[in-house]
């Protein structure tokens, strides 16, 4: 069997893929939001995704403040179905 | 030692389950989340001015048929980007920017037989209308029924996508006003059938319009930027 994704495997990172996976693009405080933590643990959850190359970080520039829009990669993608495929193996009973 | 590793083996155990029951659940949660993220991309408004406006251009189109050009200039063109600017200066600082996926589920046979039905129903209404198929007229009066049926197309799209059936009254809603807007012109009312056309789609874009304005400001009130960290300010 497969090894589970250390990077995906664990709460708040699961949650910013999980909503990446269903969209195209969604902004830092959007998921901000929905993952009820602070500025600094997103962004090194971010960090830590981007550096794994699973997700595409862009900022853009409107009136004075940056707004910064995250879109999970094509590698991210195969990594979260690859997970998800994991996660069902594991949890799923043998006869 | 034995027991002492028995123990922490057992600890280990349940964590690990409540591990995966949080990530199980995650996991068989992604439609919930999809349609979250798409109730969200619509809860300001926005798509309910742009109904009101096509709507708006099609009366105009009747009335008038130089604006068929300009109509679809501003509403094809134009009008996405002046949404993308109220957007970023209203909407990206409050709840944050929200882009849902593409619909990849467009299902051509479903399609065609949606466009099929369309096209029965409003012959067999034209069939009934008096002097049925002979009054060439009656061909325009059956229009305004004909766009409310068309209307389930969104309906149907939005109240899959968010999960709210509350969208397919945007369907049953023109259908019927649709309808008797059809029956009303056949009457004694002095209307030429493009007359039918023309209040049906001010009507109905008017009352699109208008809801998407009060739900901007619904929006706007509900959702107060916060200045510390309404955008990240790197």
């Amino acid at each position: 069997m497969n090894e589970i994704d250390e990077l995906i495997h664990q709460k708040t990172r699961l949650s910013i893929m999980s909503h990446l996976y269903v969209s195209a693009k969604l902004g830092m405080l959007y998921l901000k939001q929905k993952t009820g933590i602070s500025w600094g643990n997103l962004a090194s959850h971010v960090a830590k995704l981007e550096e794994g190359g699973y997700v595409q970080v862009t900022v853009e520039r409107e009136n004075n403040k940056n707004i910064t829009i995250l879109e999970l990669t094509n590698e991210g993608r195969k990594a979260f179905d690859s997970y998800r495929e994991i996660m069902q193996q594991i949890l799923t009973p043998e006869d | 030692m034995e027991k002492h590793h028995s123990k922490y083996f057992v600890l280990q155990s349940i964590i690990y389950c409540k591990v995966l029951y949080i990530i199980m659940n995650k996991i068989n949660d992604l439609y919930t989340i999809e349609q979250e993220i798409y109730r969200e991309s619509i809860s300001d408004g926005m798509m309910e001015i742009f109904m009101g406006i096509l709507l708006f251009f099609v009366s105009l189109f009747w009335g008038n048929e130089e604006f068929i050009s300009f109509g679809i200039i501003i509403t094809l063109f134009i009008f996405p980007i002046i949404q993308e600017r109220i957007r970023k200066r209203f909407v990206y600082p409050r709840t944050g920017y929200v882009e849902p996926k593409s619909d990849d589920s467009f299902e051509f046979t479903a399609f065609i037989i949606f466009m099929i039905t369309i096209f029965l129903v409003s012959g067999l209404v034209v069939f009934l209308l008096p002097n049925g198929y002979e009054d060439t007229e009656n061909l325009y009066r059956v229009i305004p029924f004909t766009l409310g049926m068309v209307m389930f197309g969104p309906a149907f799209e939005l109240s899959d996508r968010s999960g709210q059936d509350r969208y397919l009254l945007l369907g049953i809603l023109p259908t019927i006003s649709g309808l008797a807007i059809t029956v009303w012109s056949v009457s004694d009312v002095p209307w030429s059938p493009f007359t039918g056309i023309q209040l049906f789609a001010y009507v109905w874009g008017g009352l699109f319009i208008t809801l998407g304005l009060i739900r901007f400001g619904i929006y706007i009130i509900r959702n107060p930027v916060n200045f510390e960290e309404g955008v990240d300010n790197e």
